[in-house]
C-alpha cells in the first residue's frame, strides 16, 4: 500500500459570521474533525449536498484556508502552518479546476497568459512549446493560445480552466464541482478529459461534487459529507451498490433515475 | 387521473411560436414551436444552453423584453398572449398562467414579507380585504408543505431554507389557481434531496388541481420521473416530440439519444458516459440544414441532405403523436448501441 | 439590537479619540503658535508664557490632548483667578479670540448652518428621487440624456460657481430672490425660507445629481431583476411593479444622503460664503484665517462626529429597508 500523497487528519474549520445591526456573529462549524487521504494515482470523489462542507474542505486540502484544528500533509510533510516559499512544492504538485469556467478565468488575459500563469509564479519557462503541448493535451489547438476566454464556450473554458492546472506537471488535481456549470451533453467530455489525463499521467485526483451520478463511473472511491463530517467512504462499487448509511441510501435514492419504467408517478394514459 | 386528451382543449397552446432578439444581428431564439399542454398533464421541456426552452416559456407568458419580437400564438383561456394588449395579458398572468423561477432566491421579494407577497399575489385578482389574502396565503403555504405555516407566513425570503423558498415561490404561482403553471428549471438550484420533494409537490399540484404543468429542464432523470409529454429542443426548434414513453422507449432522434447516453443512471451498471462531440448549436449560430449535424454520429452516412435540408418533425410508427425531425431516422429505426 | 448600538457607540467613541488627537497633533505642531498670535506684536516673554500657562499650551502635547478629551465629558477652566474662563462640557475648545468656548459658538452657528444643510438635503432628496427613477424608465429618452448628462456637470461643478452663477442670474439680473444674508425662523418664516431658497437650490441640485446617477442606475438593474419579473407573472401591472421596484432605490440613495447630511451639518463652507451667512463653515473659515486653533480643532472634530453619528443612523435605517441586514 503506497503512502498518501494529501493527508488531512481530524481536520476541523470554524467560521464566525460578522455581527449586523441586528444580530451578534454566529459560530459555524464547517469542517468538523475531518480524516481523508487521497493516494498517488486515485481518484477520490469528495460528495455532498449544499452546506456539507466539501468545498471548504477542499479549500484546507489547497492551504487556500487555515484549518481551525487539525493536520494536513502533503506527501508526508506537516504543511498545516506552512506559508508563502513552505508552499511552494504544494503549488506547484497540485493543481486546481474550479467549478465556473466564466468567472474563474481572466476575462482580460488570452488563453495562453492564463496557462503559462502557474509556470510564471513558479518561475519555471513557459516558452511555446510547453505552452502549445498543455492546450493540445486538453483538446483545444495551439493557435487558440492568442484569444480571450469569453471566445470559447462553457465547455472549452474548463479545458482551459484544467490545461491551466496540469501546467506545472502536478501529482494531484482538486476539482471543485468540474461539471455541474456545464450542459448536459459537455459534462460527458470534460470527465472523460479528467479521467483519461488521470490515467495517462498517474495523477491523484480529488473531485468535489453534489451529484452522486456524475462521479460514479471516474471514482474510485467516494467520501459522503453531510453536516461537516464524512459519514460514510468506501471503494465505489460497494458505496454504491450496498451503501452503509441511511444519509447515503437517501442521496442514492433521490437521484432521478431516466427511465420512466421505474417512476412512482402514474404513467400517462393514451 | 387525466382525460384522454382528445376529449378537452389544451390548457396551453403554442402554434407556430418564435421569437425573434432584435440588434443589429438579430438570433431567432425560438423558431417554429407548436405545443398543447393539456389539463393534469406534465409537458417537459427538454434543452441545453441555447435551445431557446426559456424563451419558449417567457413567450408563453408574454413576459419577454420589449427588445423580443414574438411572431405566431400562445392562446391561455382562449385569449392569445402574443398579439393580445398589455391590459389583456395583466389580467390573465398570475390567474391563468403562472411562473415559477429557477432560483428562489432572486425570484422572491427580499424586502417583503413570504405571506404579503402570496397575499398580494391573491389580491391582484380577487377583490378579498388583507385578513382574508391573509388566511389564504397561510392555507396556500400549508398546501405546499410549509410546516407551522401560521408563523412562517411572516417571515421574509431570506430568513427561509433553499427548498422552502421554492415551495414559497410555488405558492405565490398557485394561489390563483392558475391553469398552467410552467416551471423553468425549479429544481436546478437545489440539493437532490430537496429535488425529489419539490418535483412530488409540483406533480402532486397538477394531479389535484387539474393544472396543465410545463416543466423546463435540462435533466432526463427528472423528466422520465415526472412528465407525461416531453419536447425536446435543440438551437430553437423541436427535434422530438411525443409521451415519457414514446420519446424514452422509441427514441426518434439522435440528439435524444446522445442526451440520454450523457445521463447517469444510477439503476443501470457503471459505465462510462458518452460525451457528444462539439458544442451546443443556439440561435445565434445556427448551422445550415439540420442544426445537430455537424455532432451527429449518423450525418455522414445521409450524407448532404443532413447539411442543406432542414428536417421537419414527422410522425413516428406506432404512436399518434410521437414526432421527430431527423433525415436518418425518417424511414428506420435508429440502430441499437 | 442594543447590544449592537452599544458597541458601535463604543466604537465610535474610540474612533472620535483618535481622531481628536490626529487633529490635535496637526495643528498644535504646525508652525503657528496661537499663544503668539494672541500675544500681539511687540510680545514681552513673561506675557507669553502667563498666555501659555492660560491656555494649557505649556504642557505637552499628549497632556494638552488629555486635557481636552477630559473638556469634552466634564468641562474645564482656562486660567485662574479673576482671569478665568469657564468652558462647559462638552467642551470643544476656546476661542481666545473671542473670549468664548467653540460649544457656545458652534451652539450659535448650528442654526444657520442647519437650516441650509436641512434644506439642502430634503432638495436633493426630491430632485434625485424624482429624476434617477424617471429617466430610468424612458431609458435612452430624452429626459435619460437630461439626467446623465446634467449629473455629469453639476457634479463636476463646484458649489461656490453655481452659487455665484445662481446668484448673478436669479438674484442680480432676475433680481427675484435676495442675494445674501440670514433671517432667522423665529423671526420670519417667510424672509428665512426665501433667504435660504438659492443656497437649498445650489446643494439640492448638486448632491441631487449624484442621487439621480445612483437611482437610475439602482433602478435598471432592480427592473432587470428576477424577483420583479416574478411579480410581474403575478399578474401585476407595469406600473405598479415600478412602485415594487423604488424601494429597493432608496438603499445606496440613504447611504449617500446620510453621509452629505452629515457633512453639511459640519459647515457648508462654499455655500455660507457665497451667500454671506455666518454659519459653522463660516466660524471654521474665520478660525482658519485667524489663526484661532481652538476653532479649527474644535469644529473639525464636531465635523467628524457628525459623520460618525450620521453613518451609525444610515446602518439602523438601512435594517429597517432590507431585512436582510437584520440578520446574522
Amino acid at each position: 500500500m503506497s503512502e498518501p500523497l494529501l493527508s488531512l487528519e481530524q481536520v476541523s474549520k470554524t467560521f464566525r459570521g460578522r455581527s449586523t445591526p441586528f444580530a451578534p456573529p454566529s459560530v459555524t462549524h464547517a469542517v468538523d474533525e475531518v480524516t481523508l487521504d487521497v493516494k498517488p494515482g486515485e481518484t477520490v470523489a469528495l460528495v455532498g449536498e449544499s452546506g456539507s462542507g466539501k468545498s471548504t474542505l477542499s479549500r484546507i486540502a489547497l492551504r487556500l484556508l487555515d484549518p481551525t484544528s487539525g493536520t494536513v500533509r502533503w506527501d508526508g510533510e506537516d504543511i498545516t502552518r506552512a506559508h508563502g516559499r513552505g508552499l511552494r512544492t504544494l503549488r506547484r504538485e497540485l493543481g486546481v479546476v474550479f467549478q465556473d469556467p466564466y468567472t474563474s478565468l481572466n476575462p482580460r488575459q488570452t488563453v495562453g497568459r492564463i496557462i503559462a500563469a502557474p509556470l510564471r509564479n513558479q518561475g519555471l519557462p513557459r516558452d511555446e512549446k510547453t505552452l502549445a503541448s498543455l492546450i493540445t493535451s486538453v483538446g483545444l489547438s495551439p493557435e487558440q493560445l492568442n484569444r480571450y476566454p469569453h471566445q470559447f464556450s462553457g465547455g472549452q473554458r474548463q479545458r482551459i480552466g484544467i490545461a491551466r492546472a496540469l501546467a506545472t506537471g502536478p501529482r494531484m488535481i482538486i476539482a471543485d464541482e468540474p461539471v455541474s456549470a456545464l450542459d448536459v451533453s459537455i459534462r460527458a467530455q470534460i470527465l472523460s478529459l479528467l479521467d483519461e489525463l488521470q490515467q495517462d499521467r498517474g495523477l491523484a485526483l480529488l473531485i468535489v461534487s453534489h451529484d452522486l451520478a456524475v462521479v460514479r463511473g471516474i471514482a474510485d472511491r467516494v467520501a459522503v459529507m453531510r453536516a461537516g463530517r464524512i459519514v460514510e467512504t468506501g471503494r465505489v462499487e460497494q458505496v454504491y451498490a450496498d451503501p452503509q448509511e441511511d444519509y447515503t441510501r437517501a442521496l442514492l435514492a433521490a437521484v432521478p433515475v431516466p427511465d420512466p419504467h421505474r417512476r412512482a408517478r402514474p404513467l400517462p394514459v393514451d | 387521473m387525466a382525460e384522454p386528451r382528445t376529449s378537452v382543449e389544451p390548457a396551453l397552446r403554442l402554434r407556430d411560436l418564435t421569437v425573434t432578439f432584435g440588434g443589429a444581428h438579430p438570433v431567432r431564439a425560438v423558431d417554429g414551436v407548436d405545443l398543447d399542454v393539456h389539463p393534469g398533464r406534465v409537458l417537459a421541456i427538454v434543452g441545453e444552453s441555447g435551445s431557446g426552452k426559456s424563451a419558449t416559456a417567457l413567450a408563453s407568458i408574454g413576459l419577454l423584453p420589449g427588445s423580443a419580437e414574438v411572431t405566431g400564438s400562445a392562446t391561455v383561456a382562449g385569449v392569445d398572449l402574443v398579439t393580445a394588449a398589455e391590459s389583456q395579458r395583466v389580467p390573465l398572468r398570475g390567474s391563468s398562467i403562472a411562473m415559477v423561477f429557477q432560483d428562489a432566491l432572486a425570484a422572491l421579494n427580499p424586502y417583503r414579507t413570504i405571506g404579503r407577497q402570496i397575499s398580494d399575489a391573491y389580491r391582484l385578482h380577487h377583490r378579498v380585504d388583507k385578513t382574508a389574502a391573509r388566511k389564504r396565503a397561510v392555507e396556500v403555504l400549508d398546501r405546499v408543505g410549509i410546516r407551522d405555516p401560521e408563523r412562517r407566513v411572516d417571515d421574509y425570503p431570506h430568513e427561509f431554507s433553499g427548498g422552502m423558498r421554492q415551495r414559497a415561490m410555488i405558492a405565490t404561482a398557485i394561489v390563483n389557481n392558475p391553469t398552467v403553471l410552467i416551471a423553468d428549471e425549479p429544481t436546478t438550484a437545489l440539493d437532490v434531496t430537496v429535488q425529489q420533494q419539490v418535483l412530488d409537490l409540483l406533480t402532486g399540484l397538477t394531479d389535484d388541481l387539474g393544472m396543465a404543468l410545463v416543466l423546463i429542464t435540462h435533466d432526463l432523470g427528472v423528466v422520465a420521473e415526472t412528465a407525461d409529454d416531453i419536447a425536446v429542443m435543440y438551437a430553437g426548434r423541436i427535434v422530438e416530440t411525443g409521451t415519457v414513453l414514446d420519446v424514452f422507449d422509441h427514441t426518434a432522434h439522435p440528439y435524444t439519444r446522445a442526451l440520454l447516453q450523457a445521463t447517469p443512471n444510477l439503476d443501470a451498471p457503471s459505465r462510462r458516459l458518452a460525451a457528444i462531440p462539439g458544442v451546443p448549436a443556439s440561435g445565434a449560430n445556427r448551422p445550415t440544414g439540420c442544426a445537430f449535424h455537424p455532432r451527429c454520429p449518423f450525418a455522414e452516412q445521409v450524407g448532404e441532405a443532413c447539411q442543406t435540408v432542414d428536417p421537419h418533425l414527422t410522425p413516428r410508427p406506432g404512436s399518434a403523436l410521437h414526432r421527430a425531425a431527423c433525415h436518418f431516422t425518417a424511414e428506420q429505426e435508429l440502430p441499437h448501441v | 439590537m442594543a447590544w449592537y448600538l452599544a458597541r458601535r457607540l463604543a466604537a465610535s467613541v474610540v474612533v472620535l479619540l483618535a481622531i481628536s488627537f490626529c487633529v490635535y497633533l496637526l495643528f498644535y505642531s504646525g508652525p503657528s503658535d496661537p499663544a503668539r498670535v494672541l500675544c500681539g506684536k511687540p510680545c514681552q516673554p513673561e506675557r507669553l508664557s502667563q498666555i501659555k500657562q492660560f491656555m494649557g499650551t505649556d504642557k505637552s502635547a499628549v497632556v494638552q490632548w488629555v486635557d481636552f478629551v477630559k473638556g469634552l465629558f466634564v468641562g474645564r477652566t482656562y486660567g485662574t483667578g479673576a482671569e478665568a474662563a469657564r468652558c462647559a462640557a462638552p467642551c470643544f475648545g476656546f476661542s481666545f479670540d473671542q473670549r468664548q468656548s467653540v460649544t457656545s459658538l458652534i451652539w450659535s452657528r448650528l442654526p444657520i448652518t442647519a437650516s441650509i444643510a436641512i434644506g439642502g438635503a430634503v432638495v436633493s432628496l426630491i430632485v434625485g428621487m424624482t429624476l434617477g427613477p424617471l429617466a430610468a424608465r424612458f431609458r435612452g429618452g430624452v429626459l435619460d440624456g437630461l439626467v446623465r448628462g446634467g449629473s455629469l456637470l453639476l457634479v463636476a461643478m463646484p458649489a461656490y460657481l453655481l452659487g455665484l452663477l445662481a446668484i448673478l442670474v436669479f438674484g442680480f439680473q432676475l433680481n427675484m430672490v435676495p442675494v445674501s444674508g440670514y433671517v432667522p425662523l423665529s423671526e420670519s418664516p417667510v424672509d428665512w425660507a426665501w433667504h435660504l431658497i438659492l443656497p437649498w437650490c445650489v446643494l439640492g441640485l448638486i448632491n441631487g445629481a449624484a442621487y439621480a446617477r445612483y437611482a437610475r442606475n439602482q433602478m435598471l438593474d432592480e427592473l432587470g431583476s428576477d424577483y420583479l419579473l416574478a411579480e410581474r407573472a403575478t399578474g401585476a401591472s407595469a406600473r405598479r411593479v415600478r412602485r415594487t421596484a423604488r424601494r429597493s432605490v432608496w438603499v445606496p440613495v440613504t447611504t449617500l444622503f446620510g453621509i452629505d447630511l452629515a457633512l453639511m451639518l459640519g459647515g457648508t463652507i462654499f455655500t455660507e460664503k457665497v451667500f454671506s451667512m455666518h454659519g459653522i463653515g463660516d466660524l471654521l473659515l474665520g478660525g482658519v484665517s485667524s489663526h484661532d486653533l481652538g476653532i479649527v480643532v474644535g469644529t473639525a472634530l464636531f465635523g467628524a462626529a457628525l459623520i460618525i453619528v450620521g453613518n451609525l443612523i444610515v446602518d439602523i435605517v438601512q435594517g429597517f429597508i432590507d431585512p436582510r441586514v437584520r440578520r446574522g
